[in-house]
């Protein structure tokens, strides 16, 4: 194992550039569908669905501050168990790695590249994000702390610039006017953020890892926070029929909101450079997390051999789907059955763990602690 | 085709098979073989290695003899 | 015989040149900018079915295969920017100076089944690719705009390129003509007709109204979209003669230009720029007022299941001019009569715009929108859609109240 190097902000910036992706083009598509002008608060409450998954997932990383949910996981309900479960992790990471990439190169398609095949720009990205899996979990850190602004603050002055447009009669009723989809909605939509769950793989290897919990309270709070602002901007700019009307709304706002004296009439050209950006780093995260996974699971010390092996089939996987739509409807299925995987296996892991007494070793929270297994 | 697409993605993944399975035998497990404590990592990096590429093979080999 | 060794190097060697072959072919969907035909703008004309159809060729679909629609064939054509014609500064000299058409844009038109299918034709006849990312004005003819606008509108909404701060706008006769229109102003014909609407924003002639804004509106349940509705004049100078507005993709009625002013100071949209008449006892005591802010407030309540408004409005003014010397301008008491009359008239006029309004069953204001949001109880057991609203509308009963000031009587004594 590698030494403690990764801060609580690092942390932070791991979940929110890790939750901010592909999805936030098709996010208030999914919301307005739930609720209609309740979008931002069945996004609301998504993040909170999702806030609480992630604070299991942290309490057990706590419990555990040495060992990946790979080995506590065997510690906790046996060896054969465990081994299952987290079989259904990995296979779930790659799919949504392969969705990822999949759903990048719709978009692209569709809206920039309209003569390049899909199976190339899914091909490029993978590559990417294979060759960058290649290192260790500190530069995994490293590189989302980079990305991590320029992230965030675009996506901040694009729903700030929208507002020239806004009218907030499209967001009441707050609840929505018609509210029977809300709770589809909100695990649809907390769907998204179980990229958070590579925090699993983060906590051995921070600093201190008593304060997991701060970085995942902060990382919710940003990345949910970014969600409900870009929900509620496109709302009222677009109110939501129109939204329903749209594949991908965030995009259409990019494209209605214009720099202040024209110097740019479109933005849409600038949210696709930066969104690659976050595609990018969604992409990573969950292609290192499945393959930081399966080194565990075999108890290898080395996690680059994967990196290659899992391409092809992560690209076949990301070919599944037929058509745009299909795409869609996988995409909202394996998320909601994610959710069991991301959620409550680790809550069944924390009960047995409580009432097993089972924790392991503390650890000592000094700034140069080396921790060598 | 494979997925049934008309236009086949099959010859992509062909390519990527093999690449990859190359990749990892000239590099990963070149890398891994001079280490003597990774004697583990090592075997499997040539088992999955020559899996792409005996997968990759394969898959060309029965669209040839489909087609 | 090669070691080991040397194969790997050779064919690692191979592989990093293996890998950088896809980076060096360059860009796939490269396309130089001369190799593009940019739309600059578009019009939509219907077209008499027996002549058109001898006119499309065999395009899209063989002839006879394919029925033609209902709402029968139309005719598009399009402007497109000639590459290196277009002058960007002020300084150079625009192609002459002339500004007739054909000296930066060359225009053409051709039918179809559709839109779609029209531009599909046309492309057949363009070598370049047609590109719309530049396209900034769409005129559709009023006989279009009734029969429906589906069609367009999903053609546009579908392509990736149109921007949805293109300008989309219903004229009066043919809408061709306004393609091949060159005013002097603009050295580009369609930023004339773009500008023509931009600057009304600008001056409070006219409200946002971009395509994307349109579509937004005609999407919503509590509210019907509208379109600038433009003439052309005699000098290929531009009128806005008011808004034409919608029942969902069907134009169904349209207001005079003055009522433009109508339905902003009802919004309460800023800044104000109308100038009207007031006639104060006799036809020689009239005088021109303009106003300059406007303020609006909409309340809704539900009087015996039927919503009714209650509009608050409040309007500043400055006198402009009057008509003869009959009537001294000098004292707070005129003033106060001038408010008094005009109040009259705005109160008859708005009332008659909405009145207007309700008869074609099209809620171009939005008041809908208003009681889903503060009413959704009621919205949701008795209206629920879009069809239900235009239905309710009709009995939707109103109060206008409206409080003018006069503040300003410009650099003239009396």
């Amino acid at each position: 194992m590698e030494t403690r190097q990764i801060t609580v902000i690092q942390a932070a910036a791991v979940l929110v550039s890790t939750i901010i992706g592909v999805g936030v083009l098709a996010l208030p598509l999914f919301a307005v569908r739930a609720a209609d002008s309740g979008g931002p608060l069945v996004t609301f409450m998504a993040m909170l669905l999702a806030f609480v998954g992630l604070s299991l997932v942290t309490w057990l990383g706590m419990r555990f501050p040495n060992e990946t949910i790979i080995h506590y996981s065997e510690r906790i309900i046996g060896k054969w168990l465990a081994w299952i479960g987290s079989l259904f992790i990995i296979i779930f990471f790659a799919v949504l790695t392969s969705l990822t990439a999949r759903e990048f190169g719709e978009v692209v398609v569709t809206s920039v590249l309209k003569s390049t095949p899909v199976e190339v720009t899914v091909i490029v990205m993978l590559l990417l994000a294979a060759i960058s899996t290649r290192h260790g979990i500190t530069t995994f850190a490293h590189i989302h702390t980079f990305y991590f602004p320029f992230l965030l603050v675009p996506a901040l002055v694009i729903a700030a610039l929208s507002l020239k447009n806004a009218e907030v009669i499209n967001l009441l009723p707050i609840w929505g006017n018609e509210p029977g989809g809300m709770l589809k909605g909100t695990l649809t939509i907390a769907a998204l953020f179980q990229g958070a769950f590579v925090l699993t793989a983060v906590i051995p290897s921070m600093k201190h890892p008593g304060k997991a919990m701060k970085a995942s309270f902060w990382g919710m709070l940003v990345a949910g926070g970014l969600y409900v602002i870009i929900v509620a901007a496109t709302i009222s700019v677009f109110g939501s029929e129109e939204i329903k009307k749209l594949l991908w709304p965030t995009l259409e706002l990019a494209k209605a909101t214009s720099l202040p004296a024209n110097i740019l009439e479109r933005m849409d050209a600038a949210f696709l450079a930066v969104w690659v950006t976050a595609v990018f780093t969604t992409l990573f995260s969950s292609y290192f997390f499945t393959i930081y996974s399966m080194s565990h699971l075999f108890r290898l010390k080395e996690h680059k051999l994967f990196s290659y092996f899992i391409l092809p089939f992560v690209f076949v996987m990301a070919m599944v789907p037929q058509n745009i739509i299909q795409m869609y409807e996988i995409i909202e299925n394996v998320g909601r059955i994610g959710l069991i995987i991301t959620i409550a296996y680790p809550g069944l892991l924390l009960i047995v763990s409580i009432l097993r007494k089972k924790r392991g070793n503390p650890v000592a929270d000094n700034k140069n602690v080396d921790q060598n297994h | 085709m494979l997925g049934g697409y008309t236009i086949g993605y099959l010859y992509y993944a062909i390519t990527l098979y093999i690449i990859s399975g190359l990749l990892i035998i000239y590099i990963d497990a070149s890398d891994l073989g001079k280490d003597k404590k990774k004697k583990k990592e090592w075997k499997i990096s040539r088992f999955i290695g020559w899996f792409n590429i005996a997968a990759g093979v394969l898959m060309w080999v029965c669209d040839v003899i489909l087609n | 015989m090669l070691t080991t060794r040397m194969w790997i190097k050779i064919i690692r060697t191979l592989c990093a040149i293996m890998l950088a072959v896809p980076f060096l072919t360059g860009c796939w969907d490269r396309l130089e900018i001369e190799e593009r035909a940019v739309v600059l703008g578009v019009s939509i004309d219907k077209v008499n079915m027996e002549t058109a159809e001898k006119e499309e060729d065999e395009i899209s679909h063989l002839r006879g295969t394919i029925p033609t629609p209902e709402k029968g064939m139309v005719r598009v054509a399009v402007q497109i920017a000639l590459p290196g014609r277009i002058p960007l500064g002020p300084g150079e000299s625009g192609g002459g100076g002339g500004g007739s058409v054909g000296k930066t844009v060359w225009v053409i038109d051709v039918v179809g089944h559709s839109l779609d299918d029209a531009i599909m034709n046309l492309q057949q006849q363009v070598s370049s690719k047609l590109f719309f990312g530049h396209l900034r004005v769409i005129v559709i003819s009023e006989a279009v705009a009734r029969n429906g606008l589906e069609n367009i509108n999903d053609y546009f909404r579908r392509n990736s390129e149109v921007r949805r701060m293109a300008w989309m706008m219903v004229a009066k006769g043919q809408a061709r003509k306004l393609m091949l229109a060159a005013p002097p102003l603009e050295r580009v014909p369609t930023l004339y007709l773009m500008s023509t609407l931009d600057e009304g924003i600008r001056m409070g002639k006219f409200p946002k109204d971009y395509i994307g804004i349109f579509w937004s509106n005609v999407s919503k349940k509590g509210q019907e979209g509208f379109l600038p509705y433009v003439e052309i004049k005699k000098e290929e100078n531009v009128e806005i003669k008011g808004l034409a507005y919608f029942v969902g993709d069907q134009m169904v009625g349209v207001t005079k230009p003055l009522e433009i002013a109508g339905y902003l100071g009802i919004k309460g949209i800023n800044p104000a720029g109308y100038r009207v008449f007031v006639q104060l006892s006799n036809p020689e005591q009239t005088i021109m007022t303009t106003a300059t802010h406007r303020r609006s407030k909409i309340k809704v309540q539900i009087k015996d299941g039927i919503p009714h408004f209650t509009i608050d409005m409040g309007i500043e003014l400055n006198v402009e001019g009057k008509l003869s010397d009959e009537i001294q301008i000098n004292n707070p008491e005129v003033l106060r009569m001038i408010e008094e009359k005009q109040t009259e008239d705005a109160v008859k006029s708005y009332y008659k715009l909405i009145k207007d309004s309700q008869e074609k069953g099209s809620d171009y204001f939005g008041f809908g929108e208003i009681v889903r949001a503060k009413k959704p109880h009621y919205w949701n057991k008795r209206i629920k859609t879009a069809e239900e609203w235009g239905k309710m509308y009709r009995n939707c009963t109103f109060d206008i109240k409206v409080t003018l000031k006069v503040r300003r009587i410009g650099m003239k004594g009396v």
